[in-house]
Order: C-alpha cells, then structure tokens, then sequence
C-alpha cells in the first residue's frame, strides 16, 4: 500500500470509530466529491481544523458538521457545538497517531482550532461524509509523506494504551 | 466537606461533561482550560486531585506537571492524565514527571470516578 494509502486508510478507520463510539451505531461512509462541499451550507456548519506531523510525515483534519448532527455524536449535554467538534477531531488525530506508531511514526498534535464555515477548496485532501442516524460530518484528511518514506511496520510490539482505558501508576 | 477535583482541559464539553461525572459521585468540581490556568490553580490550594488533559494551547499538560514537581515545596495531590494519546513514550514521561496515571480518551465515568476515589482516599 503507498504511504499516503496508509495514512489516509488509517484515518478513515479512526473517523468511523470515534463516530461509532459517540453514536452505539455503526455509520456509513463514501468518499467526498472531487467537485466541492457536500454538505449543505445553509445552516453554516461549524468546522475546526487539528494539525499534525513530524520530520517525514505532517498534515492536518478538517470536521465541518452541523449543531444538531454534534448533539446526536455528544455523550452528555453541548453548550458549545464548536468546542465539541474540536475535542472529536483532536480525539480522532490522537487516535491516528496511536495507530502509527508500530510504523516509527510519532506525530505531534497541536490543539485544534476553530475555522470559518466550509471550506470550499480543500486543495490537496481526501475527504468522506460520514452518516448515521440522526446526523452527519464531513471530514477532510490533508497529508503530506516525506519521499522515500515507505511506512511499513517495523515494530508491531508498540502498542498504545486502548481507548477509555486507565494505568495507575 | 467534598475533596475537590480540578478538571484541566482546553475543551469546555470535556470539563463540563467529567465535572458532571465527579459531582454525581459527589465530589467538588474545579476547573482550568490549560496548563497555565490549572497550574495557578493548583498552588492556589485546596486540590486534593487533578484530571489533566496533555494536548492544550500555552501549557500542555506534562509540561504543567513537570514544573509542578520541580518547583513546588509542598507535596502535591495525585494527578491522572487524560487524554487521547496512548503512546508508551509519553505514559512513562507523564510517570517519570509525578503524575499518578494515565487515562485514554473517550473516558469511561465509572472508571475515572473509581480511580479519584482510591487516590484520594
């Protein structure tokens, strides 16, 4: 698989997984038009923006949703659908960099940031809508890999703590 | 009187929605957006647990425990680390720092509540 595969792969995985977690439901996915937003604009979606990387691979997560689809995905009470969309996507890239890490590859996360509206050109990115009921996002993977960089596993001995688990030291 | 819990994390949703787990369980709830906020916060006094979040603007949330064990003349509360990183690196820098554990994002309310209260007992 090439490099960008991976990592593109990886994130669609990690998308469906923080939507599932949120929601108890399995949702669906297919990729984003070439043409241009998706989502209907009328309601002005909120959307927030997660940068990524490290020496040979960086990028960034694009989440564009609306308030009533970040209420179905929230397991307690939202005052600030923003807020919200940002600690999803932070949760998402945390998730990705879990998973690279048997590839040698440990990003830095920086926290995620508040963007005006859609974004209509995305430049060079994959994208998906995501559905499920009651709801749906758009999410937008903008990844750079450093030329030569294969991503192989090289170390499937490092595993990251699973998600919602606890260590005491 | 209630321990109080301070909740360091720069998503007002997370705050809001792990205060409401401590307070159901039926502790004090204080919180800070970041690691600067939080550490002020901590040597204001009367903390007797922390829940801190690594990924925040200004101040992460090892940095704010690192300073706190170099620079602090009194014994701190237990703090639990929060967050959806799960890397062993940074599990161990955390540990290596004085926090008391690690906990990875989504959290699960009963499993945070059953830890504050064993380190706070």
């Amino acid at each position: 698989m090439e490099p960008l595969d991976v990592v593109a792969s990886t994130y669609l995985a990690c998308l469906l997984d923080v939507v599932r977690e949120y929601t108890g439901a399995t949702p669906t996915s297919r990729p984003l038009s070439a043409n241009g937003p998706d989502q209907d604009t009328s309601d002005i979606p909120f959307a927030t923006l997660v940068r990524f990387g490290e020496e040979r691979v960086w990028g960034s997560s694009l989440f564009v949703s609306d308030e009533e689809s970040l209420r179905t995905l929230a397991a307690g009470d939202v005052d600030d659908p923003t807020d919200w969309l940002g600690e999803l996507n932070n949760q998402l890239v945390g998730r990705l960099k879990n998973r690279l890490l048997c590839r040698s590859v440990s990003l830095h996360v920086l926290p995620s940031i508040v963007v005006a509206g859609f974004v209509k050109d995305r430049g060079p990115a994959a994208g998906w809508v995501v559905e499920w009921a009651g709801g749906r996002m758009t999410a937008c993977l903008g990844v750079t890999v450093a030329p030569g960089v294969s991503l192989a596993a090289t170390d499937d001995t490092i595993e990251a703590a699973p998600e919602g688990s606890l260590i005491l030291y | 009187m209630a321990v109080t819990v301070l909740v360091v994390d720069d998503s007002a949703t997370m705050r809001q929605q792990v205060g409401a787990a401590l307070t159901t369980a039926g502790f004090a709830v204080a919180e800070a957006s970041d690691g600067v906020e939080g550490k002020a916060r901590l040597l204001a006094g009367g903390v007797g647990c922390v829940i801190c979040d690594v990924n925040m603007p200004h101040k992460n949330g090892i940095e704010m425990v690192e300073e706190l064990m170099a620079e602090s003349l009194e014994k701190l509360p237990p703090i639990i680390m929060l967050t959806t990183e799960g890397s062993p690196q940074s599990i161990r820098r955390a540990k290596a720092a004085g926090a008391s554990g690690w906990m990875v994002k989504p959290f699960r309310a009963e499993l945070l509540v059953a830890a504050v209260r064993k380190l706070t007992s």
